[in-house]
């Protein structure tokens, strides 16, 4: 299947097309969607509450995908390790190649962002709606890409999820605790 | 599904061109104020300074980050009129003269609302407002140039770092020894010149005779009441008195106090990202090359005049 074909079954048939991505491990391509979603992201940012930063759009853009990139490959890993509690199978790049597709509705937010901004209210309500929209099926197909590729229930993948973002929380908290404290 | 393939054709081609679009008018993502007639009150806090390189969040006040505030204020049809709330020590002559640049040269009414402090180079910036208000108990004034020139050379003799000058010019490394009188004379100079631009652009931003402002400008420091008793600022109050005031000069009757939106919650959470990356390098950075750059960046920074 080509690219096309893949991202058609994400947005048809994404069980399925999930499920063949996790067995074929499409890597490069999926990279290449996830940097593509999280660059058109970026685009869609107003960079001007950035400004205090003092550094470059394009230099700003460029740290945030390599700092994304550098976060799908922790967070699949820890996805890849959770998962066996629930008893389910294990393929690290299986499981990164289906959640770099599942970022395909990242696409959208351009798009929610010319029409938040040029169509007055009704564009803002539009733009909206289609934020949320893109939010919530990005979500869905995380979940999808987690149960395809380690063959567990959806209430299995909802859990494998909870446990992996609390931990990413923790790690976060004391990540920054122990920084703060050898900073000082 | 082959048949259904122009949607992903669409949502990509879609996609793309609104990037592009994005890309090519930025200012379509920029904030704006809808509704009422509103004045934007902008915080300005900390030193100020050209910029700071790096990826962690600036805490200072720079000429970029005043130039953009005030373009947006500028470009947005329903703020008329803009308050700068000013908590500075001071800092750089160079930033503090394009700044006050940028406020004189600002097309709306402009009311310089002063905090804690609003001392020497935060007054320079400060003068060329349409109008300032002080709190009874803020600091400012200080109205003066200060050049301090470190003899490092018994310090570094203490860590075992040895320098070794080469230079073309006679008066090239005076910053970085003790002076001789001549040079001494020649910083006096510099000060003074750079003192009688200070004075000038404060006589001129209040509307004040030279003379008088040399008279207050002896480095002193005042509180708001006493600026307040001697033409150097207008009133006393907060930030709601320097909305009314800008208010009015607008010909707004019920102003509304507006902020330009602080970054949302994704936004901080792309912002910690480098956040994270500047304590790593920090972190990655040996002790001693931390010890030196400080050296470098904090006690000897090199020929530096600075209104603090």
């Amino acid at each position: 299947m080509n690219i096309l074909d893949l991202l058609d079954g994400v947005v048809w048939k994404p069980v399925s097309t999930l499920n063949l991505i996790a067995r074929e491990k499409p890597v490069g391509w999926a990279l290449s969607i996830f940097a593509l979603s999280t660059l058109l992201g970026l685009v869609s940012t107003d960079y001007s509450v950035f400004e205090p930063l003092q550094i470059s759009p394009t230099l700003f853009i460029i740290i945030q995908i390599v700092v994304s990139i550098a976060g799908l490959f922790v967070f699949a890993g820890l996805l890849h390790l959770v998962a066996p509690l629930f008893k389910g199978h294990k393929d690290y790049w299986g499981l990164f190649s289906a959640l770099g597709f599942a970022n395909f509705p990242g696409f959208l937010s351009p798009v929610a962002a010319v029409l938040g901004n040029t169509a007055g209210m009704a564009g803002a309500i539009l733009g909206g709606v289609i934020s949320v929209a893109a939010g919530i099926w990005m979500l869905v197909l995380y979940l999808i890409a987690l149960r395809e590729n380690c063959r567990i229930s959806t209430g299995a993948s909802i859990l494998t999820y909870l446990v992996a973002l609390i931990v990413v929380v923790l790690a976060v908290m004391v990540i920054f605790f122990l920084l703060v404290l050898k900073m000082r | 599904m082959r048949g259904r393939k122009w949607l992903v054709v669409v949502i990509v081609a879609v996609a793309l061109l609104s990037a592009v679009l994005l890309i090519a008018k930025p200012d379509l993502l920029t904030f704006t104020a809808e509704g009422k007639e509103r004045v934007v009150v902008v915080h300005l806090q900390g030193a100020i300074e050209e910029g700071s390189a790096g990826y962690g969040f600036a805490q200072n006040i720079t000429p970029r980050y005043v130039e953009r505030q005030l373009e947006k204020a500028a470009a947005d049809n329903n703020i008329k009129a803009a308050v700068l709330r000013v908590n500075s020590p001071g800092g750089s002559v160079a930033a503090s003269q394009q700044i006050a640049e940028y406020i004189k040269s600002f097309p709306k009414p402009l009311v310089v609302s002063m905090g804690d402090m609003a001392a020497s180079g935060g007054y320079y910036i400060s003068a060329p407002a349409r109008g300032i208000v002080a709190q009874p108990g803020t600091i400012t004034g200080s109205i003066g140039v200060i050049s301090q020139v470190l003899d490092l050379e018994g310090f570094y003799e203490k860590l075992g770092i040895k320098t070794e000058t080469i230079k073309s010019g006679r008066h090239k490394d005076m910053l970085s020894r003790e002076l001789t009188p001549e040079e001494r004379e020649l910083m006096q100079e510099l000060s003074d010149e750079i003192y009688g631009q200070f004075v000038a652009d404060v006589a001129a931003g209040r509307n004040l005779n030279p003379e008088e402002v040399r008279e207050l400008a002896t480095g002193q420091i005042y509180t708001g009441s006493q600026a307040l008793e001697l033409g150097l600022v207008d009133r006393l109050g907060g930030i709601d008195e320097a909305v009314k005031w800008a208010g009015e000069m607008a010909g707004i009757e019920s102003p509304e106090k507006f902020e330009f939106p602080a970054p949302s919650f994704w936004e901080q959470i792309f912002g910690m990202g480098l956040k994270i990356a500047g304590l790593l390098d920090r972190l990655a950075t040996p002790p001693e090359i931390q010890i030196l750059n400080y050296l470098k960046h904090n006690i000897n920074p090199g020929p530096q005049l600075v209104i603090k």
